[in-house]
Parts: structure tokens; sequence; C-alpha cells
């Protein structure tokens, strides 16, 4: 909790890249999972960082 | 002579089949056996009931996938089939030996690929069903992590919400016999019709079905029994090599991995996807993990999945077109 940075939100960030790269090659009835997972990484990841940075200000101000 | 040829690939394959559910009854009953909602005896029957049951629930398109969509259904024959199990068993045999991850179901089409090869050549390898496959090894655990991940924050808000943490918990550990019994039931319908697809194939190939018959209901009845004896087989081994020593594990966790890997199941399934069962439950169990922390996630076992989706299809692919040279040269 010592850093603003949150790993876990970077991981997601880094899955939904993967998500999306993998729609290039999937056949076009099953690209929609691609995309969607790739936006849903993208909003765990956000909620994810912004979970982390209330809890960091919180420590922070502790 | 090719009747008895015929009538014992089969047998291997439902042996591929019996050993596949014997490994995978662990991803099946540890998480009610770690909760104490069921006794280890009472769990492997669970288990294997609803891998059974699969077959009346979620169709045969993962077969047919096997056995029309990974190589040209035209050139598959005895020796085929034969080469590309003893390629899935060799693989995952070795593997096992040398402490390397694998997956039976990747080894299996893997298996497939390379005896195809072997016998006519890459132009066999059917692109659109090999596409969809490979984008799904990487995409079945991510779904489990993102799902399982999704699952548990929304329970852990709702129980704090209600401020009822010990009731949720109480009413979990019922709601994980369902989780447990979906997660059965997706593992028992994508895993018994990889051997339904090979068994398929078989029959189409040596004549005894047309290339669009479908799956016979005898198939599907011995895949599914097949499977269900392995679960019940390996869950005994499970129970007395390990009995109540797995790790303690919170009833709301273990219910929000196995719903987020049955959702998986149960969709690529329906949509005739052959999957890794094993590598969807790890993705749901990393998503749950994380949801504490990241460092709660034991990222080895992460690691050995990526490995896995590079190691195994090669290798097993290898193994079976070594194989089919040798049946080859044999017949």
């Amino acid at each position: 909790m010592n850093t603003w940075i949150d790993r876990r939100g970077i991981v997601f960030f880094c899955f939904s890249v993967v998500c999306f790269v993998l729609i290039w090659p999937c056949p076009e009835d099953f690209r929609w999972v691609g995309e969607i997972m790739g936006v849903g990484y993208i909003v765990l990841g956000l909620l994810s960082w912004a979970d982390h940075l209330a809890r960091w200000k919180s420590f922070d101000g502790d | 002579m090719a009747g008895v040829l015929l009538w014992s690939v089969i047998g291997l394959a439902l042996l591929f089949d019996f050993v596949n559910g014997f490994h995978d009854a662990a991803n099946s009953i540890a998480t009610v056996v770690a909760t104490r909602v069921l006794s280890p005896v009472k769990a492997v029957a669970w288990a294997a009931f609803w891998n059974f049951i699969a077959f009346a629930v979620l169709g045969t398109e993962v077969a047919k996938t096997i056995a029309k969509g990974v190589v040209n259904p035209d050139i598959i024959s005895i020796g085929v089939i034969f080469a590309g199990l003893v390629g899935a068993i060799f693989w995952n045999v070795l593997t096992a030996w040398l402490g390397l991850p694998s997956s039976s179901s990747h080894a299996l089409i893997g298996g497939m690929i390379g005896a195809g090869v072997a016998k006519a050549g890459g132009h066999v390898v059917l692109l659109e069903g090999l596409k969809k496959t490979g984008v799904f090894i990487v995409y079945s655990p991510l779904v489990g992590v993102g799902l399982g991940f999704a699952l548990i924050v929304l329970v852990m808000w709702g129980a704090s919400v209600f401020k009822r943490v010990e009731r949720t918990n109480r009413v979990f550990r019922r709601l994980q016999l369902l989780s447990a019994a979906a997660f059965s039931l997706g593992h028992g319908a994508n895993d018994a019709q990889k051997t339904m697809g090979l068994i398929l194939a078989l029959l189409i190939g040596a004549g005894k079905l047309g290339k669009d018959a479908d799956v016979p209901l005898w198939v599907v009845l011995s895949a599914h029994t097949a499977i269900g004896l392995g679960t019940m087989f390996g869950g005994w081994r499970i129970v007395k090599t390990m009995g109540n020593k797995l790790t303690r594990l919170q009833p709301m966790g273990g219910f929000a991995a196995e719903t987020a890997a049955a959702v998986t199941l149960f969709f690529t399934s329906a949509k005739g996807i052959p999957v890794s069962t094993t590598h969807t439950i790890t993705g749901a169990i990393v998503g749950v993990g994380s949801s504490r922390r990241l460092s709660a996630v034991r990222w080895g076992v992460a690691r050995r999945v990526v490995w896995a989706w590079v190691l195994t299809i090669p290798g097993s692919a290898l193994v079976a077109a070594g194989t089919y040279a040798i049946v080859a040269v044999l017949s």
C-alpha cells in the first residue's frame, strides 16, 4: 500500500490488451467475445485502481 | 480384423475419457470438500452424477468440432485416430512424469493435427476450427478470471451492505451444492464430448456412418459413463490421499469460482468450442484470489498454464506424427 500504482489494475489492463489482440485471429462469429472481455477488463482495471487509490489515500493520511 | 481394430481404438478413446475424469475429479470436488459442504464420499458421487447427466443438457456441438472441425474428415482413418490418441496419452504421461504442465484437451487436438498432417500434409488442418480452438485456449481462463473476480466482489459487497457475513456464508454453503453441480455438468459436457467427437470421426472414417451423421446415442452414453466412472475412481483416490487436508476456503469464494467456470463451460460447450476445464477453473480461482490482493494468487500455477498453452499442442502433435509414421510403416 506504499505506492499509488495498482498492480492488479495493471494486470487487468494487460489482460484487456490480450483480449483485443486475439480479436484479429478469432473467427468472425466469436469476435464479440474478445470485444466484451477487452472492455470488461478495462472496467475491472479502472475499478480496481479506484479502490486501490481510495485505500492508499486513507493509508497515507493515517 | 478392421472391426477388431475399430473397437480397440474406440476402447482406447473411452480409456482416455476415463483418465480425463480421473484427473479432473479434484477440480469438481475440491471446493465443496474444503468448505465441508459435503463429505468427500458424497462429493464424489455428486460430481460423477452431474458428469453423467450432462449429455441430456448441453448437446453435442463440441463433439462435432472435434470430429469435423480440426482436420479434414475425409482423411480420418483408424490409424489417424489411433496415432492422435497415442500422441495425447503419451504426451500427458510424459509431462506428468517430468512435472511439466499439460492439458488433455489440447493434447487431443494436437494429436489429431499431428496424425492428420503426417498422413496427408499441412493442408488437411482446418484453419477456421483451429483458430476458434486456439483463441479460446487463452480466452477461457481469462473469462474465468474476470467472472470469478466480478462475482466474488459482488457477493462480498452484498454481504457487507446487509452486514450479515455469517448468514451469507451459511447461504453460500448451500449454494455451493448448485455451483459444484453446474461445474461438473460443464466438465462432463465439454470433456466427454471430445471423446464423442473422436469416436464419431472414427465411425465416419471407417464408413460406419455418413459424413453428416449426428453422434449416436450409444456413443454419447458410453462417453459420459466413462468420464463419470473416471471421476468416481479419481475422487476415491483424492479421498484417500488428501482427505480433509485441503486448504480451508470460504463458501463464497468456492461458489464464485465454480459458477464463473461453469458459465464459461456452458457457453463454450453450447458453441462447440473445446476448452480445458482445468485451465478454466484455475482462471476462476485466480480471479477470486486476486480480489483480496494480487500476492494472494499463486502465480506459479498461472505461469504453468501459460506454458501449457505453448507446449501442449506442438508436443502432442509431434508424438502423434511419429506414431502415425510407425503405424504407416507397419500396416
